[in-house]
């Protein structure tokens, strides 16, 4: 994910910090597509949970509007943000998990979007080994090489240094590996 | 399988689950609006609520009055018996010291007789003093009376020991 925004976008990134309704408006319009992806793949290609999950990041956003500053675009503010309302959404499923086991159960049936029919069968086991990765791995993996986000702005994105950001990259990849080769 | 092979598979993965389709931006915008407005209210209700709790147990807080009488009965009769206790060792000190200023008399007159007497006069008083001195002993100076008036019956030392032991039988 690049993380470049407009020029144009300034002016909006200051109405949306003083809090003018339109400006709301204007910052889904255009952030929408980046939001929406990314929760997508972090929820483990979930139609279900994306659609409430986009919704909480920008009553996230909205709500702590006040703590962004021009440091940073906006996009890399919402990727914060989506990220760290995904962990906290995957905390209130392991607590449901565990106190609700079987209800959850059903309910993880219905979220997982299911694999395409006619989908090769390779791209089917990589997706299932993904989704079976550590959600700390998974999210690893997602910023690297679906985002393709450097290092270095993943670690900051984390709050990680750099030589952990990259011990899970490795661990993640030897997890496919081991399993893809397994499923070979 | 290396890296590059890894990234193009992940790739292709991705790009087989299509991604869900966008909501109409406006739609979103105001349903975020209306979530952050209802829960700006819930969280402006909940501190009214805690802040009414919090006040009403404040209020209500039992009084040190209360919180004394409400102290454990057993240590409430412990404290009632240690003042009796107290009472009574008052008492005893009082009769104490009243026994003792009385017996001082009586041993002060004893020993005014035995001085310039008869022999016998004289013995008679001793064995009195020692009466009177062994006062506090009741069957000690039953008997020390008695071998005063068994002894030396003629003596003014019989007599008080006659008194003394009729006064002795009186009390019991």
């Amino acid at each position: 994910m690049k993380a470049d925004v407009p020029r144009a976008t300034t002016s909006l990134e200051q109405r949306f910090r003083t809090g003018v309704p339109a400006a709301l408006t204007e910052v889904i319009a255009i952030h929408q597509p980046l939001v929406s992806r990314l929760v997508y793949r972090l929820t483990a290609w979930s139609r279900t949970d994306t659609e409430d999950i986009v919704q909480e990041v920008f009553v996230n956003a909205l709500r702590s509007r006040k703590t962004f500053d021009a440091r940073s675009s906006l996009a890399t503010w919402l990727t914060r943000i989506t990220i760290n309302t995904c962990c906290t959404e995957r905390r209130k499923r392991l607590l449901r998990t565990r106190y609700w086991k079987r209800l959850l159960t059903s309910q993880s049936q219905s979220i997982s979007s299911p694999p395409a029919a006619d989908l090769h069968e390779d791209i089917q086991q990589t997706m299932t080994e993904l989704r079976r990765l550590p959600a700390t791995y998974r999210e690893a993996v997602v910023l690297r090489y679906l985002e393709e986000m450097e290092i270095d702005d993943i670690a900051r994105l984390l709050n990680l240094s750099r030589p952990a950001v990259e011990v899970r990259l490795h661990r993640a990849r030897a997890m496919l590996r081991t399993a893809l080769l397994k499923g070979d | 399988m290396i890296q590059h092979d890894l990234k193009i598979s992940l790739k292709q993965a991705d790009a087989a689950f299509s991604a869900p389709p966008l909501q109409d931006p406006t739609t979103l915008a105001r349903r975020v609006q209306q979530t952050s407005r209802n829960r700006s209210s819930f969280r402006a209700l909940a501190a009214v609520l805690i802040t009414v709790g919090i006040g009403t147990l404040t209020l209500h807080r039992p009084s040190h009055l209360t919180v004394s009488t409400a102290t454990d009965p057993r240590a409430d009769l412990q404290n009632i018996r240690h003042e009796i206790a107290m009472h009574e060792q008052t008492t005893r000190d009082l009769l104490q010291a009243e026994h003792l200023e009385h017996t001082a008399g009586r041993i002060a007159i004893a020993r005014e007789l035995s001085t310039g007497r008869t022999a016998a006069e004289r013995a008679a008083s001793a064995l009195l003093w020692q009466a009177e001195h062994e006062s506090l002993h009741p069957g000690q100076s039953l008997r020390a009376y008695s071998d005063v008036v068994h002894y030396f019956p003629d003596t003014f030392s019989a007599n008080i020991a006659r008194q003394r032991l009729q006064q002795l039988q009186k009390e019991g």
